[in-house]
């Protein structure tokens, strides 16, 4: 039998449903039969991670014809069961918007025109040796992202630091989970968290801190949702700055003022003290305690310098601390009621509840990022709550491959794929694999991103080359840092797949090969490495960015570092990078294990995943097993207990500036939309971005839906169309605007205000003026 | 020539009547659910303006509590 491509397209169509369907209403059943025809055998199913957030949903890609034509959920997968979200549902149809780059392009005279790659490579290569000649090699930077495959990120960083010899490389990375990673090290010497999505299977209460998980990590949300089905007992409490669809579906929304998180958690701690439901067995045997510096400033100045002090105190101390966050103390800045905050911590005190707590940027675009990922692990730390089923904190992540490329290969400034660049054994050990000379790779760290774009603007920079990111869609106070890129005397280079605002500033443009145009790996946010081949051939000229970072490092000399053919060189980098964490700590599982499985998770020992780490009954890495953990990345084996107090934000609203701005994403669009506004489905749910604003305030300002509006801060001012009621409602005396569009740049309006710890910037806070046009 | 499915979850009091409808639209294809109030709908148009007319009148259905996209795929004749 043989069917029509619009027969297959309608199969394939009712074949998404049907598993959506079932994920939604476990058991249900339709009376349908998928047609067999030899049209369908045409199609080849191969398995790839999504392109999207940092979730990793398992996808199933339907090739045909060199084409990708199809995509669904993969069953086999354990991290989305085959569920996916509309994006996911229509990530091939980012491959194929009509305006996709496929020729490298040169800046002429002013204009950009197209030339063959190769003369591309040649002009970046060149350009690398005469700014290293003229100002020195820590003139040159890369700047990527957790968009890039760990094969991108390991040659960038082994080109950056271990061939010119730079830590002039950032990521992208360092602007959504930079906090994350200094909560988790400051608090367990390691990074990343010690969970895995299997806690929503075993957990009864989710407190999701300042996270829209509905609308940000949407199959996430529905296995939360599929447990409070069949768990009736489930709570979810939604912590937020705003009312989102989140909240709609949450047992409990509880609204707190902006940057008062951070006196609520502290509130919680007081609480759990005052109601003796610490398990003071758990603190005593696993957990120290240490206080850092206070009043740390906000890094809003040129070379901005902060090194935290750990000093150590004791539970008594700890205890006085609290005093200053009765819940009584803490209603008045944060606007929770103290009836509010002692019901939390009844949640997580309950020693018959199993509690996990969620966040993503909330928490971590903070100024102070560090401190309440701390505070937050604090609470946990209190009721032993913590690396066992159902029981953890736990930072998602927005990219990809944030976890997998930016933190465990280490693209930024401080980092080596082990260890940090300070660190004289990190180095060696860096120098021994890679086989250059341990004096070529620099001990000190030079520039955090924001830093990066200002060394930029003062010229200490002077060449940056830009992969699989859109800074001048997203970098804070925007303007300054667009403005740097045209001075004279800079020269950047932009890999890309389509035109964006950061296109528009480059000198050279690379086509860039996308996602599964090319052989990858990504890590999500349950330390999950995912593999794919490549399935189709990339448009034009178009390559990937490993094989464009390669090409240039040979025309500098460095092919001895870079030896690989092009069809082995993924498997060769994955066996050389793995050497670096070829210990039960961070063990990664094989090139093969890697294409044979939809993923697997770190430490992977014995042919076996980690799904709990420093649980002694389950993670091989833990050495003292007289306890229920071993919080092993501390050398005394114990966890430590923050004293973080609540500060203010850097800028609050005024007179002048009477709103507080928060910026974010939505559903439909990802990130700056370079593609999801290229899949006309997602582009027409959403076609532009908006402010919302409360009704009250709008009625006060003469304000309707639809209205245009200028917002004002002090960088800068943006016309946009007022949103009232529509999916999500701030506060009185609050706006939120989606960043996806390029024609609203928010980011012109946001304080490149940052955590000193992380280095993060604050896009969720700052004062606006909110007026009719 | 975009060809779209959803779920669309049907008032239980207009399950029925909404099945009957649908089913005799020239655009649309249903499969209800056997054991469940919810149908799959499967609608196949000539072009996007006709699909934005379909789309209007499912979302606009008296008859419809929820109606969820699930998959799309528009390709226009001159591809």
């Amino acid at each position: 039998m043989t069917i029509s491509r619009r027969e297959f397209l309608k199969n394939l169509a009712i074949g998404s449903a049907l598993t959506a369907a079932s994920q939604l209403i476990p058991g249900v059943s339709f009376a349908w039969e998928k047609p067999t025809s030899q049209h369908g055998s045409d199609i080849t199913w191969k398995k790839a991670p999504c392109r999207f957030c940092g979730t990793g949903c398992g996808l199933l890609i339907g090739v045909s014809e060199g084409r990708a034509v199809a995509v669904k959920g993969d069953p086999q997968s354990a991290v989305n069961k085959g569920l996916l979200c509309v994006k996911g549902y229509h990530s091939i149809q980012a491959l194929y918007g009509e305006d996709r780059l496929k020729k490298a392009m040169i800046r002429k005279n002013g204009q950009m025109v197209e030339v063959p790659i190769k003369e591309a490579l040649d002009l970046i290569a060149q350009k690398i040796k005469e700014t290293i000649q003229s100002h020195g090699k820590d003139a040159v930077s890369m700047y990527g992202s957790g968009q890039w495959t760990i094969p991108d990120g390991y040659a960038a960083s082994k080109l950056m630091k271990g061939c010119i010899g730079t830590n002039n490389l950032e990521a992208n990375a360092r602007l959504c989970m930079a906090s994350a990673v200094t909560g988790f090290m400051t608090t367990f010497g390691l990074d990343e968290p010690m969970g895995c999505y299997e806690d929503m299977d075993h957990a009864d209460t989710f407190f999701l801190w300042g996270n829209n998980m509905s609308e940000m990590h949407p199959v996430l949300f529905s296995r939360i949702l599929e447990r409070k089905r069949t768990h009736p007992r489930t709570l979810i409490i939604d912590f937020a700055t705003r009312s989102t669809r989140t909240s709609v579906a949450a047992d409990r929304s509880i609204l707190f003022r902006p940057q008062s998180d951070l006196a609520v958690a502290n509130a919680i701690c007081y609480e759990l003290f005052r109601t003796q439901r610490i398990d003071l067995s758990f603190l005593q045997k696993h957990c120290s305690f240490r206080k850092g510096k206070t009043q740390i400033g906000y890094g809003l100045q040129d070379k901005f310098a902060f090194q935290d002090t750990p000093e150590i105190t004791n539970l008594d101390e700890y205890k006085k601390f609290l005093e200053d966050y009765t819940p009584e103390k803490v209603e008045k800045i944060s606007g929770v009621s103290a009836e509010d905050i002692r019901y939390m911590a009844s949640l997580y005190g309950d020693p018959t509840r199993n509690v996990v707590s969620y966040w993503c940027m909330g928490m971590n675009q903070h100024t102070r990022g560090t401190w309440i990922n701390n505070l937050v692990y604090n609470i946990h730390l209190l009721v032993g709550k913590i690396s066992r089923p159902g029981n953890g904190p736990f930072s998602l992540t927005g990219q990809p491959s944030a976890c997998g490329t930016v933190r465990e290969v280490g693209t930024l400034t401080h980092k080596l794929p082990k260890g940090m660049v300070m660190d004289p054994k990190a180095r060696k050990f860096a120098s021994d694999i890679w086989k250059v000379p341990y004096s070529r790779i620099p001990a000190k760290p030079t520039y955090d991103t924001v830093e990066m774009f200002r060394a930029l603007d003062r010229g200490d920079i002077r060449f940056m080359w830009i992969q699989t990111t859109n800074p001048m869609v997203t970098m804070p106070n925007l303007r300054r840092y667009r403005d740097a890129t045209k001075k004279q005397g800079r020269f950047i280079v932009v890999s890309e797949i389509y035109p964006t605002p950061t296109t528009a500033i480059a000198d050279v443009i690379l086509p860039s090969a996308m996602w599964i145009e090319r052989e990858g790996m990504f890590g999500n946010s349950e330390r999950r490495t995912q593999h794919w081949e490549k399935m189709v051939n990339p448009p034009g000229d178009a390559m990937s960015d490993t094989w464009q970072i390669i090409e240039v490092a040979r025309r500098l000399g460095f092919t001895k570092e870079f030896p690989w053919s092009e069809d082995k060189h993924i498997e060769h980098i994955w066996n050389e990078y793995t050497r670096f964490h070829d210990n039960p700590a961070h063990r990664m599982a094989d090139y093969e294990t890697l294409k044979r499985e939809s993923g697997v998770i770190w430490p992977y020992v014995n042919g076996r995943s980690t799904q709990w780490r420093y649980n002694t009954q389950l993670d091989p890495a833990t050495k003292r097993r007289n306890g229920a953990v071993d919080f092993y990345g501390k050398p005394e084996g114990k966890a430590w207990i923050w004293l973080r107090p609540y500060e203010a934000a850097p800028e609050e609203p005024s007179k002048d500036y009477p709103f507080w701005l928060n910026t974010g994403r939505v559903l439909e669009h990802w990130h700056t939309g370079s593609m999801t506004r290229r899949i006309p489905t997602l582009h027409q749910a959403v076609p532009a971005s908006y402010v919302e604003i409360h009704p009250l305030d709008a009625k006060r300002l003469n304000i309707r839906h639809g209205d245009k509006v200028k917002l004002t801060s002090p960088r800068g001012s943006i016309l946009i169309n007022a949103s009232l009621n529509q999916r999500a409602c701030p506060p009185l005396g609050q706006v939120f605007v989606p960043f996806f569009d390029e024609n609203y740049l928010i980011n012109e309006l946001t304080l490149d205000a940052y955590c000193p710890i992380s280095r993060q910037p604050d896009y969720k806070k700052c004062a606006v003026r909110v007026e009719r046009a | 020539m975009p060809v779209i499915s959803y779920l669309a979850y049907p008032e239980k009091q207009h399950r029925a009547t909404l099945l009957a409808e649908l089913s005799a639209h020239p655009y649309c294809e249903v499969i209800p659910a056997e054991n469940a109030d919810v149908f799959i709908v499967v609608t196949d148009t000539p072009d996007r303006q006709t699909d934005e007319t379909v789309r209007t009148y499912l979302e606009q259905h008296h008859g419809l509590l929820c109606l969820a996209m699930i998959h799309g795929q528009v390709e226009d004749p001159q591809e």
